[in-house]
């Protein structure tokens, strides 16, 4: 789908309201009054350092914490008040691999079957599509990290989720598992399921998301398309190579180095111009002050 | 709302679940184990026996009518051996309790008033039912000889006066091992095996995912059920190997229901205060100990503060109560108390679990 497309479907259906949302422990506060909204079948990512805000806003999300003040609603639904009708229009993709490692992976998935009324084919179903299925009646204590995210993932899903909320998914895979999950993750939001994304990765973020919040001691300090976010705060420069061999840096909105540029291209002399395009890590750290 | 499918789906996982951890095994198996170790070292006649041997030239009825003498008072063993010297050979031995040496012709003899003579052999340390038989033997000859008796003697072995009497006096020591190994059992399930279940959940965080469907109090109503029906597994077990069959079934149903109900309220209770599932069994014990230990002081005729220390836990009122459902005796004449022990108890663990889910959910 075109990018405006999409953002214009968003634009018309949050699926996630969050406003003036403070959330404190004590004397901390996690949460400092952010604002935004979370379309149906975006992918939404939010990022931010370790103790940033991003779990406490899942946990208020997902029913687990209450704000402090401010308010949220998931399909409609506040969190507060209306909570019970929410729990069965999402899931979660914990940061900890907190499953049953005693029973099978088949046994863990038809616990939450049963809680979520769903027919037991559905856990067969998800084990096959996160590629488990040879391993279903094994003890999930046999299992490597990856197949115990994927089975995570799946256990997630098993609701069918309006929307799916994942925590770190991808945190200490190998690239392999990490690509599998990121597909599935795509997969699920081309069907429709709305993804709210929190990760340490830049590029996961880059790659996957249709819009990124970051956040730093509980406050949003962008939210934004990944494109615009680098556009607006990444350098507009670009690296010529010259025929001999020559690295220049040149400013995309200085007329001297346009001109210089043309009288390289006219000559013949330029090999390769690669566009100094920021990235979301630069992004961040112009932000937050500090790399993820 | 508490949605019973859930309770349910839990209760199953956990029940598959739970049986694979050694430590909620060991809660399970160690009062079992200790149960039958009693149920096997232990016999809990209390009526007094006596093996009488005799050698006798022809056929006598003397046996069987000092049989009917005795009574229930003694349960009396007759041996009839060929000659007098193995009668006087096993009461010195003291292998025999009486010796009857019955000459020929005896009870013809007696019938016609002819005296003859019987000789009656005691071991050298003669026992309280050695001495009550042996009283019998003469109405038992009177009466072979067509005499009324003047008076029936009927003898009673006194009691201890209640201040010494114990109550493994009056049940025997099988039953009151079984007894205090079921309130010992009913313990270690309600206090360290169901609260390792839900510790474990908050350890390994499988509680955040259940919670993500499920509300706090059906996660709580799930391990209770656990431990409800692990009680109702495990005690009739015990009862079943041990042989032993309450002789107040409602009592004794009635009394387990209520302490499994009251002390899952503080095992739940002790599960969402500690932060693992090994911390917690490390430290499960200092819990458990006074818990259990009322169920083997309460009617062993300890001085009377420790006793009653001991009847206001409620293990104490359910060993109370179980003694009494056990036999046909009343035991203990407390038990409406004991029964308010265990309700108040009870209360106040719900009571306070509630306030700790409410915590929780804040």
């Amino acid at each position: 789908m075109p990018q405006k497309d999409r953002q214009e479907e968003m634009a018309a259906a949050p699926v996630i309201e969050v406003e003036g949302l403070v959330k404190r422990y004590g004397a901390v506060q996690a949460l400092a009054g952010i604002s935004f909204s979370v379309a149906e079948g975006e992918i939404f990512g939010f990022l931010g350092h370790n103790g940033a805000g991003k779990t406490t806003t899942i946990r208020v999300l997902t029913g687990r914490t209450k704000p402090t003040s401010g308010s949220a609603k998931v399909a409609g639904h506040d969190v507060v008040s209306d909570m019970p009708r929410i729990k069965p229009l999402i899931n979660l993709v914990f940061e900890d691999q907190n499953l049953y490692e005693r029973l099978t992976g088949y046994d863990n998935l038809i616990l939450f079957a049963d809680l979520y009324r769903q027919p037991h084919s559905r856990a067969e179903e998800l084990l096959s599509l996160v590629g488990l299925s040879d391993a279903a009646k094994r003890r999930v204590k046999t299992y490597s990290s990856g197949m115990k995210q994927r089975l995570l993932v799946a256990r997630a899903l098993i609701n069918r989720p309006r929307v799916l909320f994942l925590d770190e998914p991808t945190r200490g895979l190998d690239p392999a598992s990490a690509r599998e999950i990121r597909n599935i993750i795509r997969d699920m939001s081309r069907e429709g399921t709305t993804v709210f994304l929190t990760t340490h990765s830049m590029e996961e973020a880059d790659e996957l998301c249709d819009r990124v919040a970051f956040l730093a001691k509980g406050r949003i300090v962008a939210l934004d398309t990944p494109r615009e976010l680098k556009l607006r705060y990444g350098q507009r420069t670009a690296t010529v190579l010259l025929r001999d061999r020559r690295e220049v840096q040149i400013c995309l909105d200085d007329a001297t180095d346009a001109r210089r540029l043309a009288e390289w291209m006219e000559a013949g002399e330029v090999l390769t111009i690669h566009s100094n395009e920021g990235t979301l890590e630069d992004v961040f750290i112009a932000l937050a002050g500090q790399p993820l | 709302m508490v949605a019973l499918y859930k309770i349910l789906a839990i209760f199953r996982k956990d029940f598959r679940d739970a049986l694979r951890d050694a430590r909620v095994l060991v809660a399970l198996i160690v009062p079992l184990g200790i149960g039958v170790f009693y149920n096997l070292t232990f016999e809990d006649e209390t009526t007094p026996e006596a093996t009488v041997v005799y050698a006798a030239a022809e056929q006598t009825r003397l046996p069987e009518v000092i049989r009917s003498f005795v009574g229930d008072t003694v349960r009396i063993t007759f041996e009839q051996l060929p000659d007098e010297s193995e009668v006087r050979q096993r009461v010195a031995d003291e292998d025999a309790d009486l010796g009857l040496i019955v000459p020929a012709g005896f009870d013809a003899a007696v019938a016609a008033g002819q005296s003859p003579e019987l000789i009656v052999l005691q071991p050298p340390s003669a026992s309280f039912a050695s001495s009550f038989v042996a009283a019998a033997v003469e109405p038992a000859v009177r009466a072979l000889s067509g005499q009324q008796p003047p008076a029936i003697i009927t003898m009673e072995q006194v009691a201890e006066t209640p201040d010494e009497a114990t109550v493994i006096d009056s049940v025997g020591l099988r039953v009151w091992a079984v007894m205090a190994a079921t309130v010992m059992m009913i313990s270690m399930i309600a206090m360290l095996a169901v609260p390792i279940v839900l510790t474990e959940e908050v350890e390994k965080k499988t509680l955040d995912a259940l919670i993500l469907i499920v509300s706090y109090p059906e996660v709580i109503a799930a391990k209770a059920l656990l431990g409800v029906v692990y009680v109702a597994v495990m005690v009739p077990v015990l009862l079943l190997i041990t042989r032993i069959q309450p002789s107040d079934s409602a009592i004794f149903v009635a009394t387990v229901v209520l302490l499994s109900v009251t002390l899952l309220g503080f095992g739940l209770l002790m599960g969402g205060m500690f932060k693992n599932a090994n911390q917690l069994n490390t430290w499960g014990g200092v819990f458990l100990l006074p818990v259990i230990a009322p169920a083997f002081i309460v009617g062993l005729g300890l001085p009377d503060t420790i006793d009653r220390i001991a009847s206001i836990f409620p293990t104490g009122g359910a060993t109370k109560l179980l003694l009494d459902s056990a036999t046909d005796q009343r035991l203990f004449s407390d038990s409406l108390t004991s029964f308010v022990v265990m309700a108040v108890w009870g209360f106040a663990a719900y009571a306070l679990l509630v306030w700790q889910l409410s915590r929780r959910q804040a």
